[in-house]
């Protein structure tokens, strides 16, 4: 790896600063949603999905896979270890034109276009916007003496999984380029998808590895937004159809009916974006305490504690705790 | 003196109880270890979970992982011997390949024997084992904390048998400690039981179980100018009793403690409390209650004098 890659930090592997990352990027109306199932309910419930992002604790992998090429279809390879999670959310947002990559990303997108897979790799360990903003999440190592001396993160590898142009890729900077797993239509690729990542989760589990698996979505209140749209407009339309005089006393109760429970699904879906907001907010909190550094109020803390002669008490505190348990286990 | 590579490898806990050991079911992770300033350090945690359970540290030369002799046939016993409290800790191998045992004690030994050179660079803690002499070896003394390579054997095996619970390098007699906590009685074990105390070393000492919301959220109650000023090192707009109560209970304050107890561990208790002003001694480097208790000790130095000048 040449110097000109140093300087990407790791970042924590989690929904709230994946969301928030993508956003710094400048791309618009994207969330990333943990998935805990690879249940098709579970697919519903997050709406329109763009991507799959399957991770896992890296393990040397022999095989080789045969790989399909597409010029249209932006894959780069993985030149910087710590950037892998941002690359695997890239090659999401841009094989996607739905997707508003925003000004910067898309001129990258443009610029990058034409570069071979290992140049992709390279200009995304060159890209000031994406470094800046991937280093913008990593946890302060606030101590002097860097403490990941003798703790080895552990290295994870992410793997992307999308639709494009009538197939599913599996995108893998590791390997040698795009792997085409199946046909699909923008329907059923999920359903296609599906037995291929439950392979590598089954492998996994056996070999007792740490896997995640996350999707790159439409922004959830947005989806929900619309979908209140569409249900407001069904009900201006019902009701201007219950109040004609043409319309038979049965028919209206049956309108009524349908009036009902378009009302219960706007309510439904207005709690959900409520829940939405709450969870950004948090997103929000969780960044700003993931990147502060807490060094200076813990030592402050230590030291207000000795002052007050409350320090040693507490050290005698947790002592006396640990011995409790360990009489109760035995 | 080339610093031995870490010793890291499968095996759970069990535990002495009236006369026979009960095996703990849990699949674990021991790992034998040389901080910078040469001090040895075991340590046990969970193999799903990246928190450290036990940790015990012992001087060089102190080091004693004993087998247990008469262990029934199918489980291989160690312990910690503490000499000078005459306490033992249990452990049972879960590496699925017996064969490889004496590997990992020659790694061990070799740790126990290792003696430190203050010259030393202290970066080799980090390297690899690049130059081991066999391929075997270098699979079993792993230098990175979680590797789930198997010694030998296929992948396979090793699946099912951490599936039953316990792995026994492919002898019958399985059903002895798959079930959870079940009791073996051993006979020899009995002489041990006599000098056997109820005394721990301190290894529960930790920031992150002291400087917890439920110890702090009182103590800056009762304190609201040291909360006003503590505030200050929170992020902004983080100064009611409602939001430290947050902080103070959220996963990203945990880490800060749990990093800053791993650097105590690794030997920078010196250092961090230079941060305060307090001088750096022995005792700053032994833990996390030397560290606080030579916080203290320095505290009420500065106290006294103050207290003196005043006097006068």
């Amino acid at each position: 790896m040449g110097d000109n890659y140093e300087g990407w930090c790791t970042i924590e592997s989690d929904p709230g600063v994946f969301t928030e990352l993508i956003q710094q990027i400048g791309v618009k109306n994207i969330q990333v949603e943990e998935l805990y199932t690879l249940d098709p309910s579970e697919y519903n419930r997050l709406g329109e999905i763009y991507g799959l992002i399957f991770l896992f604790k890296w393990m040397q992998d022999k095989e080789e896979k045969v790989v399909s090429e597409n010029d249209n279809l932006f894959f780069a390879y993985q030149v910087i270890n710590n950037a892998c999670a941002t690359q695997a959310i890239l090659s999401i947002l841009m094989n996607n034109e739905t997707i508003e990559l925003g000004e910067e990303l898309g001129n990258f997108k443009s610029f990058t276009k034409e570069f071979p897979p290992l140049m992709k790799g390279e200009a995304i360990g060159n890209s000031d916007l994406i470094r800046e903003t991937h280093n913008s999440f990593s946890v302060p190592d606030s101590f002097i003496i860097s403490k990941k001396k003798g703790k080895k993160e552990e290295p994870f590898h992410f793997i992307s999984y999308i639709p494009f142009e009538g197939k599913v890729y599996e995108l893998d900077g590791l390997q040698k380029g795009p792997i085409s797993l199946d046909d699909c239509t923008p329907e059923n690729w999920l359903e296609k998808v599906t037995p291929f990542i439950q392979k590598r989760m089954d492998k996994y589990s056996q070999g007792e590895i740490r896997f995640n698996l996350m999707a790159v979505i439409k922004n959830r209140s947005t989806t929900l937004q619309e979908k209140i749209e569409k249900l407001e407009k069904e009900k201006v339309e019902l009701t201007s159809k219950q109040s004609e005089t043409s319309t038979s006393d049965e028919e209206k109760s049956k309108i009524k009916l349908k009036l009902d429970s378009i009302d219960n699904e706007i309510d439904t879906a207005n709690n959900e974006i409520l829940m939405e907001q709450e969870k950004f907010r948090n997103y929000k909190e969780e960044n700003i305490r993931r990147k502060h550094n807490f060094l200076p109020f813990i030592l402050n803390l230590i030291q207000s504690l000795a002052e007050k002669d409350k320090l040693l008490p507490l050290v005698q505190k947790a002592k006396d705790q640990s011995q409790l348990k360990q009489q109760q286990s035995k | 003196m080339v610093r031995p590579v870490n010793v890291e490898f499968k095996a759970g806990k069990a535990r002495l109880e009236e006369k026979s050991l009960h095996s703990d079911a849990r699949k674990g992770i021991l790992k034998f270890s040389i901080s910078p300033e040469g001090i040895i350090c075991v340590q046990w945690r969970e193999r799903e979970k990246s928190a450290i359970e036990d940790e015990y540290y012992f001087a060089p030369g102190d080091l004693q992982f004993i087998k247990v002799k008469n262990a029934p046939s199918g489980t291989r016993m160690y312990y910690l011997n503490f000499s000078d409290s005459g306490t033992k800790e249990f452990f049972w191998l879960q590496e699925p390949n017996a064969d490889n045992d004496s590997k990992l004690e020659e790694g061990i030994k070799l740790i126990g024997a290792y003696e430190h050179d203050d010259d030393e660079d202290t970066m080799q803690v980090d390297t690899p084992p690049t130059t081991t002499n066999t391929q075997s070896t270098s699979t079993v003394i792993q230098p990175t904390p979680t590797s789930t390579i198997p010694t030998t054997g296929t992948t396979k095996n090793t699946a099912s048998n951490l599936s039953s619970g316990i792995t026994s390098s492919g002898s019958s007699n399985t059903s002895a400690s798959s079930s959870g906590n079940s009791s073996l009685n051993m006979d020899f074990l009995k002489n041990m039981i006599s000098n056997f105390s109820q005394n721990q070393p301190n290894k529960n000492v930790l920031l992150s179980k002291i400087l917890t919301g439920e110890n702090i959220l009182p103590f800056l109650r009762e304190n609201e100018e040291i909360r006003k000023e503590l505030s200050k090192h929170l992020p902004e707009g983080c100064d009611s009793q409602e939001k430290i109560f947050e902080i103070l209970h959220s996963p990203q304050y945990a880490q800060a403690l749990e990093g800053l107890d791993y650097a105590i561990f690794e030997g920078h208790g010196g250092e961090i409390s230079q941060l305060l002003g307090c001088e750096p001694n022995i005792q700053s480097m032994r833990g996390v209650e030397g560290f606080l208790t030579s916080i203290q000790e320095s505290v009420n130095k500065q106290k006294k004098k103050d207290s003196d000048q005043n006097k006068k």
